[in-house]
């Protein structure tokens, strides 16, 4: 699983990133008590970013900083204080036919990886001082340029978004 | 470093998301399993992105994140 010959230190960061990010996942989804399952949620995003600095993708990597772990993270532990009666852990987050999502998801997670295994074995990335560091100038031309249309897409569905949080807030 | 270390983690992550999905009740836990399973999204457009050279994937992941934002703020309305 790890390149032999070269980045030895990259290659023990993202074992041990890896390895947290996974067990974290792990805990969001089993764990008893919403706000826990936040608080192990910022694990695995913050995992993430560590993830995109290795695949020297900088300015995404900052960007979830920004969002999911700033706002997102923010906007889950308020919501779930401010709305929610009980905090404290719950018996019943699961569904009665949980047992079903297990085969199901061990199922899949077999399938994908006989398949990315058979397809990408041992394709290696380019390593990061000899690939030209692309600057975040080209990536607002090809934000600005070719993507523009789904840019204005996605400028409506945040206009949506607004106006739908405001209309739902009002109801109530 | 090899793309598919990327990529299985990614596969990881995915699969924890989509059992989180099936399994959970409350609406909060599924919409962070689904925070899963777009991480994983990124991971892979990225792992992509840098295999090929190319600034694209990075693009889509700037898009994929707005995307989630905008979701989990109007599940919070």
């Amino acid at each position: 699983m790890v390149a032999a010959d070269l980045l030895v230190a990259q290659n023990i960061g993202f074992g041990i990133i890896a390895l947290l990010m996974i067990v974290a996942a792990l805990r969001v989804v089993t764990v008893k008590n919403v706000v826990h399952a936040a608080l192990w949620l910022v694990i695995v995003l913050s995992g993430a970013a560590a993830q995109y600095l290795l695949l020297s993708a900088e300015f995404v990597a900052i960007t979830q900083v920004l969002v999911y772990v700033g706002a997102v993270m923010v906007l889950f532990l308020f919501g779930t204080m401010l709305t929610r009666a009980k905090i404290g852990a719950e018996a019943d987050l699961n569904n009665k036919n949980w047992g079903i999502a297990v085969p199901v998801s061990l199922l899949m997670f077999g399938v994908i990886t006989w398949v990315l295994i058979d397809g990408f074995g041992d394709e290696r990335l380019p390593n990061p001082d000899e690939q030209t560091q692309v600057p975040i100038q080209v990536l607002s031309d090809d934000i600005f340029g070719p993507y523009l249309l789904p840019f204005w897409a996605l400028s409506f569905v945040l206009l949506v978004a607004v106006i739908g949080a405001i209309v739902l807030a009002r109801k109530d | 470093m090899l793309t598919v270390q990327f990529l299985l983690l990614g596969a990881v992550l995915f699969c924890i998301g989509v059992y989180g999905v099936l399994a959970r009740k409350n609406a909060v836990m599924v919409l962070m399993s689904i925070e899963l399973i777009l991480n994983s999204v990124n991971l892979n457009l990225l792992a992509f992105s840098s295999r090929l050279g190319s600034i694209d994937g990075n693009t889509f992941a700037l898009y994929v994140i707005a995307v989630a934002a905008a979701e989990v703020g109007d599940m919070k309305g």
